[in-house]
């Protein structure tokens, strides 16, 4: 047999570190072309964070506006003002933000980790009951359950979702009083640690159910979709003539293959999530970053939205290669370095 | 099921049609201005036959309202995806067709856009061009075109290696023939199945700027009657439920009629 | 004489909305029997196979009885429990092994689960079990050629050690019956000669019976006890393998036999035509190097310095397996491709393409591919009669309606679109489109590949007589000896992207100099030849042919 010829692999770590470097290095670009588009954006907005500022506490001096516009290189050119900005951005200053008068960073900092908590259970759920939900209609393909999940899909596919955020609020905090209407946790409340961890819990079950059930669908149909079409290839069939029991038929060679478009919609699917948590974290008043983009636009804090254009950017590239590490770990054939056998 | 998958296009494009209808001749369904107030705060749906729908807390007729915001919904929803699709179908078919260099640097810029949150740049686009119905339209366009210019993209690169493109070459057709003629109408034919899911995802990002208030302070929007009715949220909710039925019926139907019209065309398998 | 493994007795098979693919069809395989299963694209020996592995879809109407040996009852009725049946009683191999192993489970944990679903064994066990099968099937754990293949994933192995492992899945649960659907078809010679003479080893150690499906009536010959011709789904003869392609008793058989086109030692070459032409109009490729850069860096060698010569007139056949670089010097005579170093010239001028399109025309492998699926045939063949001909609208449409009529088309088909036309009158088509340049040299690109026995043939009598009438010069690149030696003047073997031998075709293949042609021809079931007398006969000398 020519055909394989072997080779000394590199130890695993290895491999796995060239990988993780290549991803990285590989998202610099992307991350530039943001930080410009950011940039851009900025500077074609009317007025600067000084006017905004200026009208914010309404005063009109002139010389305080000269005085504040020099302190952060506002004044100059447009050359030198995008030095300074991108000065900055290296330096991990994102600017000050005039609404909270604290620095944009600190801010930001503050608000991530409710934003993470949120997002990370809303993609792991709508992912899961998504491929369970899509899983059972392949298998029922043509059946009622089938039409019935089909259709419940595309129904939530279509509706909004702070109205479903809403309607939840309506059904199970208003009428029912399960859940607490909003906010992540009870003010004034002294609790213990775990006491305190599940009243967390409690007031994220809405908006995580909400943000998950608005994505669902997109999973659905690809599982579905990919579950059916794996189900018509050869591997399958060959399985069956080997006398494979068909419930590992259905999760080893239909099932797992399957999973992989979902996999690499996850990733795709981050940067929407984060977009959507806007939206679902101002319906339940949660404080995360969603809630914090809505606070600085209504106050025309730009320095403020432009930060947290960047960290979201930088949050959706950081999830985009923790799935793209997920994705090598499921199939094989992107397996780096692993083209040999041993 | 099967029924729904012959049926859906058609239902879908019903509703769609009368939606439009509605849409077109809102003047004359519920002539006047919706934001005017017409009768007394919050009467309740199907009480007074003059108001069928009830009013809100500024006694304005919420059916007018539905029947006024459905024109705003369509038409923003529209041309943002008009927009988006074109964007897309242009910087997809400029990358497939260019050499190495501008094909990367255009990925990378794809790549870009679709890395940032969608929402967040529409949010903040909005919030520096302006709440107006036109920078809506631009705020959706220039967030959601990656999809489109991705799919187009790829479809140009596989179809520019098939054998009947090489075979054209041989018959000595001219590039640009080949590129316009032969290669481009079949990578633009799967571009048919995004556009429903494109419409109903700019309506649904169009409402959603209104709810947070972004849109047109002037006109009246089914996200922004949605907000309106979330500080009555424990006495009157049927001012939330009813302007948000219409959004998902309405991006319900443009997902169905976009799903049956690909499915016509023969581009979405029968599954 | 023994019972027989498998009995089937007038099965019919349809599927909704169509005629039946298969109708009242009887045949019955004894233990450590190989039956040919044989018939064109459509004839139902495949569906064949499905209904007796028992994976039709569920909307298939299944009649007739299916009895196994030591089973009871008839395994089409309808309730009947097929327990134990696959994998156990019949496994199957198929014809895309690429297709038939999961690419994300390794090769290790894919067998050790068809073990387990069979015998009650630990996982330790199982793959202890794994291993000796591997080994049964010459990939070996240890020896010379050991590596470790149950940890290999699919992907990391060649087409034949696939095959190999599927095979080995296949034995698992000692079936008595194996049923394979055109294993070898997608593989290359030299592996097929391997694949069938394992099978073949498998047969005479193990006693398995085989229902061996083919499209190729040479190998059905070659490696089957017994025949059964299948067309539209009706048996139109069954008989002993050599009586069948000796005497072939229906009609069809015989159209069947007269038109396929075996490799054979003693058939002459096609033509001695005249080799005298002068340099001045021959199609000659000077020292072609190309290669194309290689997933994960560096660079593959497609194409390593060939020199190659094509009179007018005349057929030269180019040989060679898949990744021998043929086709990337096909398509650089076209001009699809450029060449890194070397140049292409009709006579001593260099060819320009972007003036001489008109010189040298190409005729693709897949029909249906090569036409565009939005235009109709008359349209794809009115390119280059505007194009390089640069004629007007009416003489175009005249000038079309001759050339399909040249290519024995009905013009009328012209107004086509091409899904819409069969992929014998499609190929005719495409010939009608790379003549309508009035070129003088076509390159065939596996022209004849895709096409039915019987379509082959008419259409390589066609590329015959259009070379005889307009002295078309023809470089016909193909895997297949028989075609070649039917068609060509002369043949160029080539593997790994260089020339291994050249010269004219009767000499070349009767009398093989290199050590790579030889292996190829041996490795080519002749159908005269009978596989399992050569392998006896081999084996007592020590050495297998394709070995």
């Amino acid at each position: 047999m020519p055909e394989a010829k072997s080779k000394v692999s590199p130890s695993r770590a290895a491999r796995f570190a060239v990988f993780l470097f290549q991803r990285v290095v590989q998202a610099i670009p992307v991350l530039i072309l943001v930080a410009i588009g950011v940039f851009g954006l900025l500077e074609l907005a009317e007025g600067d964070a000084v006017d905004a500022y200026l009208a914010g506490i309404g005063a009109g001096d002139a010389g305080l506006a000269a005085e504040l516009r020099d302190r952060y290189g506002l004044g100059d050119g447009l050359g030198s003002r995008f030095l300074t900005y991108s000065t900055r951005l290296v330096q991990f200053d994102l600017g000050y933000s005039i609404a909270f008068s604290r620095d944009v960073s600190t801010v930001i900092l503050e608000r991530l980790p409710n934003t993470l908590l949120m997002m990370i259970s809303a993609i792991l759920l709508s992912a899961s009951i998504g491929v369970i939900l899509g899983g059972i209609a392949a298998m029922r393909k043509g059946g009622p359950l089938d039409a019935g999940i089909t259709f419940g899909a595309l129904i939530l596919n279509a509706t909004p979702g702070f109205w479903l955020g809403l309607l939840g609020i309506i059904l199970f905090a208003v009428k029912l009083r399960w859940l607490p209407i909003g906010g992540l946790s009870t003010l004034d409340a002294d609790y213990g640690p775990v006491r305190a961890t599940l009243d967390v819990a409690r007031h994220l079950v809405l908006p995580v159910f909400t943000l998950a059930l608005t994505y669902l669908a997109l999973y659905v149909r690809l599982m579905r979709g990919a579950m059916i079409e794996v189900g018509e290839s050869g591997w399958v069939l060959a399985a069956r003539a080997r006398g494979v029991p068909e419930r590992q038929v259905v999760l080893r060679h239909i099932g797992r293959p399957a999973l992989l478009p979902v996999v690499t919609m996850i990733g795709l699917q981050s940067g929407t999530l984060l977009g959507g948590s806007v939206v679902i974290e101002t319906v339940f008043s949660i404080p995360g970053l969603g809630a914090l983009a809505f606070e600085a636009v209504s106050q025309r804090d730009l320095q403020l939205l432009a930060g947290i254009l960047l960290a979201g950017t930088l949050l959706v590239v950081f999830v985009n290669i923790i799935v793209d590490l997920a994705y090598g770990l499921l199939d094989p054939r992107v397996r780096l370095g692993a083209g040999e056998i041993a | 099921m099967k029924w729904m998958r012959c049926h859906g296009g058609l239902i879908g494009g019903l509703v769609l049609l009368v939606i439009a209808l509605i849409a077109l001749c809102a003047h004359l369904i519920a002539p006047g201005d919706p934001l005017n107030m017409v009768a007394r705060p919050l009467t309740p749906p199907f009480t007074d036959p003059r108001f069928p729908l009830g009013t809100d807390h500024l006694g304005r007729n919420i059916l007018a309202g539905l029947v006024h915001g459905a024109r705003v919904s369509m038409t923003v929803g529209a041309a943002a995806a008009a927009a988006a699709i074109s964007v897309g179908i242009l910087v997809g078919t400029l990358a497939g067709f260019s050499g190495r260099i501008i094909d990367d640097a255009l990925m990378r810029i794809t790549e870009a856009f679709q890395t940032v949150p969608t929402f967040l740049l529409a949010l903040a686009l909005v919030s520096v061009l302006g709440a107006s119905a036109a920078n809506v339209v631009i705020a959706i366009g220039i967030s959601s075109w990656p999809p489109t210019a991705r799919l187009v993209r790829a479809e140009v690169l596989r179809l520019k290696g098939a054998d009947y493109v090489d075979a054209a070459r041989l018959a000595g057709r001219a590039p640009l023939a080949i590129a316009f003629l032969e290669v481009l109408p079949g990578a633009l034919q799967p571009v048919v199945a995004l556009i429903g899911i494109t419409v109903g995802e700019a309506i649904l990002v169009e409402s959603a700027l209104a709810f947070l208030g972004l849109s047109d302070p002037n006109l009246i929007s089914w996200g922004g009657m949605v907000a309106n009715g979330r500080a009555l949220l424990r006495t009157a909710p049927y001012l939330v439920v009813l302007p948000g039925i219409a959004i998902a019926v309405a991006v319900l139907a443009v997902t169905l009629s976009g799903d049956g019209l690909a499915r016509r065309l023969g581009i979405l398998g029968r599954r | 004489m023994t019972e027989p493994v498998l009995t089937l007795d007038g099965l019919s098979v349809r599927f909704p909305g169509s005629e039946p693919a298969v109708a009242d069809l009887s045949l019955t395989v004894a233990p450590g029997e190989v039956l040919s299963l044989i018939g064109e694209s459509g004839s139902g020996k495949s569906t064949t196979l499905h209904a007796i592995a028992g994976l039709l879809p569920p909307e298939a109407k299944v009649s007739g009885d299916m009895r196994l040996a030591g089973r009871d009852g008839n395994l089409f009725a309808p309730d009947m429990d097929r327990q134990g049946v696959a994998g156990r009683q019949i496994a199957m191999i198929f014809q895309n092994p690429g297709a038939s192993l999961n690419p994300v489970l390794t090769i290790g944990a894919q067998l050790d689960e068809v073990v387990r679903a069979h015998r009650a064994v630990s996982r330790t066990e199982a793959r202890a079990v794994t291993e000796e099968l591997l080994d049964a099937v010459g990939l070996p754990r240890t020896g010379p050629q050991a590596k470790d293949w149950s940890r290999a994933y699919p992907h990391q192995l060649s087409g034949g050690q696939k095959q190999r492992i599927a095979i080995a899945a296949a034995l698992v649960g000692d079936p008595a019956l194996l049923l394979a659907d055109e294993p070898t078809t997608a593989l290359d010679a030299t592996v097929q000669a391997q694949i069938l003479d394992l099978l073949l080893r498998l047969v005479d150690e193990r006693g398995i019976a085989i229902i061996f499906v083919t499209h190729d009536l040479a190998v059905a010959a070659s490696i089957g006890d017994r025949i059964v011709v299948l067309k539209d789904g009706t048996a139109q003869e069954e008989g002993r393998a050599q009586q069948i392609i000796k005497s072939p008793s229906a009609a069809y058989t015989a159209r069947l036999v007269a038109a396929s086109l075996p490799f054979t030692k003693e058939a002459g070459a096609g033509h001695d035509q005249m080799q005298s032409a002068s340099d001045s109009d021959a199609l000659i490729l000077d020292n072609i190097h190309r290669s194309f850069a290689a997933r994960g860096g560096g660079r593959v060698q497609a194409v390593g310095g060939v020199s190659l010569r094509v009179n007018p007139g005349e057929i030269v056949g180019l040989i060679g397996e898949s990744g021998s670089g043929k086709t990337t010097l096909g398509r650089i005579a076209v001009g699809l491709e450029q060449a890194d170093l070397g140049r292409v010239s009709i006579g001593f001028s260099p060819l320009d393409f972007e003036r001489d399109r008109q010189a040298i025309q190409m005729v693709f492998q897949d029909p249906l591919a090569c036409f565009n699926p939005r235009q109709t045939v008359l349209g794809a063949i009115g390119h280059p009669l505007r194009c390089l001909r640069g004629l007007k609208r009416a003489a175009i449409r005249k000038a079309a309606y001759g050339l399909l009529e040249d290519v024995g088309l009905d013009p009328a088909l012209g107004d086509r679109q091409p899904h819409q036309l069969s992929g014998g009158q499609l190929q005719r088509a495409a010939i009608a489109r790379a003549l309508a340049a009035g070129p003088r040299f076509l390159v065939c690109d596996e022209a004849v590949a895709s096409l039915d026995v019987s379509i082959r043939a008419q259409v390589l009598e066609l590329l015959d007589r259009l070379r005889i009438r307009d002295g078309l010069g023809l470089l016909f690149i193909s895997h297949d000896l028989g075609v070649v030696q039917r068609i060509a003047d002369r043949t160029v073997v080539m593997r790994h992207g260089v020339e291994v031998e050249a010269g004219p075709t009767a000499a070349l293949l009767s009398a093989p100099k290199q050590p790579y042609t030889r292996q190829l021809l041996a490795s080519v079931p002749s159908g005269e030849r009978p596989w399992r007398a050569a392998r006896a006969a081999v084996t007592k000398d020590g050495r297998r042919p394709g070995a």
